[in-house]
């Protein structure tokens, strides 16, 4: 028996070549916002991450009173404690001075914990010489390259420091330089003077689990709110305040925002690109038919039931398009994720010597946003393309429909 | 012509164009009684086919009126006229106009559910309708893999198959051979005899030796 499925069901299987052509359209365009919008996800997490990497994190926990220094063991536990956290790092900085006179530079000593560092932040991976210093190291430094540079200082050397303890006294010591880190920044390199967090406590006169701040490192960019949300949660508000990148840099909450917003504006491009294109072959498709349309109401069929079977056609070619295109969206951008991302160097990015250790790899991302943003746009398209030409088709008289070509 | 199932009354058509306005039929007035089998003869451009389209509802006249069943054909809203052709019209037409996607007997059998009703058992009339025109061995064969003569047969199929009170028919034998033509001119007369009113819009002569009167239509008018 015929019904209106049936009749929809054949239709579809006995024009494969309209229902391909139509698909096309769809699964291109859904494809293209998928990726797009993962292209846009992840230039974002790209940039928050390099720019979290190294003296900001996704999460800065510090002292909620304006201390200098805040006990370092309860947030670490509490990082510990929560799924969303990647990486906890205490941090310990100290204003100092490096070089003999004349060749005397303004340093910032700052406190690590090497091991800690790795799942935290980038420095590991920026050590071009030598090491990070660690615990058994006692008294060495690893030398920002221009710093160990505009010293005169190598590998090996000692490098004498001056620097204020917590209770504001000048101390003075001569550390062994045991690595040179080079971080790309113009503003870092020329300052960075790193220890142990263990030196850094003996030289300030911190407390035995003292820290400026700990550093959190989120699994995900997204996972930066639960993160701290959870730590809040966990650590006393009277001691420690918890701060996302958001809050702690509004300048980068500025930068990613504008990014978004930029971005976003070439997508509102290839949005309506695409819904013209889906509409534009869409309406062809269904005008072609409306001869087909004068039969079926030369047989009895109303508008309203014509208008229905095109509306059935059309989501179950939708249906398998819209599907097919997010399928392959997600797909398209989970290799190119897997394949180590687009190197922005290679796409035009030429000079991005200064970005030397941070990455300059461009991941798209699946994102909910992106799967809904192409069918919430993708999908309505299609649907409306399809019923709008067949309504006018079903207006016409049934003769006026058959004489169409 | 009280009784009659189908009447038009002075019935015109003109077609607006480029050229001015053609007048495809003017004040044609006519009656057509259940069970009749009717020819309508002329030349090409007589208004044959306009007066078919017309009668079927599927364009409203210029002026004049038809009425079937007591009914003004061209008064209904476009669903209702949609309905009535369902449940009471047939009609067969020069260019046959199947639907490519869809089978022979699920031409046959979309028509008869949209007449009858899902419940109306559509698979077996239109096998039924189907093998009465010599198509058993073509149920399962599209549009595009019959000829034309075929095809033809197929299009009187739904139309018979519909069980309409009225059926028009234009050029029904058209690209058949005379047996072909045979066969479907028999299916006419029989479902002429069950009540029908059919009328035959044609040149063939073999189908005006089969109908009952025939109605002389040039340029536009009835001819006496």
């Amino acid at each position: 028996m015929p019904s209106l499925t049936r009749i929809a069901v054949s239709n579809v299987l006995a024009t494969p070549r309209r229902a391909i052509i139509t698909s096309a359209a769809v699964v291109v365009g859904c494809t293209a916002i998928v990726f797009m919008v993962g292209m846009n996800m992840g230039f974002a997490e790209m940039e928050i991450a390099n720019a979290v990497g190294l003296m900001l994190g996704h999460v800065q926990v510090d002292s909620a009173k304006g201390d200098r220094t805040i006990p370092a063991g309860p947030v670490l536990a509490a990082g510990a404690e929560v799924p969303a956290v990647a990486g906890a790092a205490p941090r310990l900085e100290i204003p100092a001075l490096a070089g003999a006179l004349g060749r005397a530079r303004g340093a910032l000593l700052l406190g690590v914990d090497a091991a800690r560092e790795a799942n935290t932040s980038l420095f590991p991976r920026l050590v071009v010489e030598g090491k990070l210093p660690g615990p058994e190291d006692g008294d060495a430094v690893a030398l920002g390259t221009t710093l160990a540079e505009l010293l005169h200082v190598k590998v090996g050397d000692k490098v004498p420091i001056g620097y204020l303890t917590l209770s504001d006294d000048l101390g003075r010591a001569r550390l062994r330089v045991v690595g040179l880190v080079q971080s790309g920044s113009e503003e870092l390199d020329p300052r960075l003077a790193l220890v142990s967090v263990e030196t850094a406590r003996r030289l300030c006169e911190s407390p035995q689990d003292g820290t400026g701040k700990v550093l959190i490192k989120a699994r995900t960019s997204a996972d930066t709110e639960a993160a701290a949300a959870a730590l809040r949660a966990r650590l006393d508000p009277s001691v420690y305040r918890v701060r996302t990148w958001r809050e702690v840099s509004p300048f980068l909450r500025g930068l990613v925002s504008f990014q978004y917003g930029s971005v976003n504006v070439v997508l509102v491009i290839l949005y309506v690109i695409v819904g013209l294109s889906v509409a534009a072959v869409q309406v062809i498709g269904i005008l072609q038919r409306t001869r087909e349309f004068g039969v079926l109401s030369a047989i009895g069929f109303t508008p309203g039931r014509v208008v229905r079977l095109v509306a059935l056609e059309t989501m179950l070619v939708g249906t398998v398009a819209v599907g097919t295109g997010l399928l392959l969206g997600v797909l398209v951008v989970t290799v190119v994720n897997r394949l180590g991302g687009i190197d922005v160097r290679w796409a035009g990015a030429e000079h991005l010597e200064g970005m030397i250790g941070l990455d300059p790899y461009l991941r798209p991302l699946v994102s909910s946003y992106g799967l809904f943003t192409a069918l919430g746009l993708v999908a309505p398209i299609f649907m409306i393309g399809g019923i709008l030409p067949a309504l006018r088709a079903a207006r016409m008289t049934a003769m006026d429909a058959l004489r169409h070509l | 012509m009280t009784g009659a199932l189908l009447e038009a009354h002075r019935l015109s058509r003109v077609y607006g164009g480029p050229n001015g306005d053609r007048v495809a039929l003017a004040d044609v007035s006519l009656a057509l009684a259940a069970g009749e089998l009717v020819g309508l003869a002329g030349p090409s451009g007589s208004g044959k086919t306009t007066l078919i389209t017309l009668l079927g509802g599927l364009e409203p006249p210029t002026s004049g009126r038809a009425t079937l069943d007591g009914q003004d054909v061209a008064a209904l809203s476009a669903p209702g006229q949609a309905r009535r052709r369902a449940s009471m019209i047939g009609l067969v037409f020069q260019t046959h106009n199947l639907l490519a996607a869809l089978t022979a007997e699920e031409n046959v059998s979309l028509a008869v559910e949209s007449a009858l009703g899902p419940r109306s058992d559509p698979d077996a009339r239109a096998r039924e309708a189907l093998a009465a025109l010599g198509l058993d061995g073509y149920r399962h064969q599209r549009p595009g893999q019959l000829s034309l003569g075929e095809q033809q047969r197929v299009a009187v199929a739904r139309a018979i198959a519909m069980r309409p009170k009225l059926l028009l028919a234009d050029e029904p034998t058209a690209s058949l051979d005379w047996e072909s033509a045979a066969r479907v001119l028999d299916a006419l007369a029989a479902l002429a005899s069950r009540g029908c009113a059919v009328m035959i819009a044609t040149h063939d002569e073999r189908c005006l030796r089969r109908v009952q009167r025939t109605i002389a239509l040039r340029d536009g008018r009835i001819q006496p």
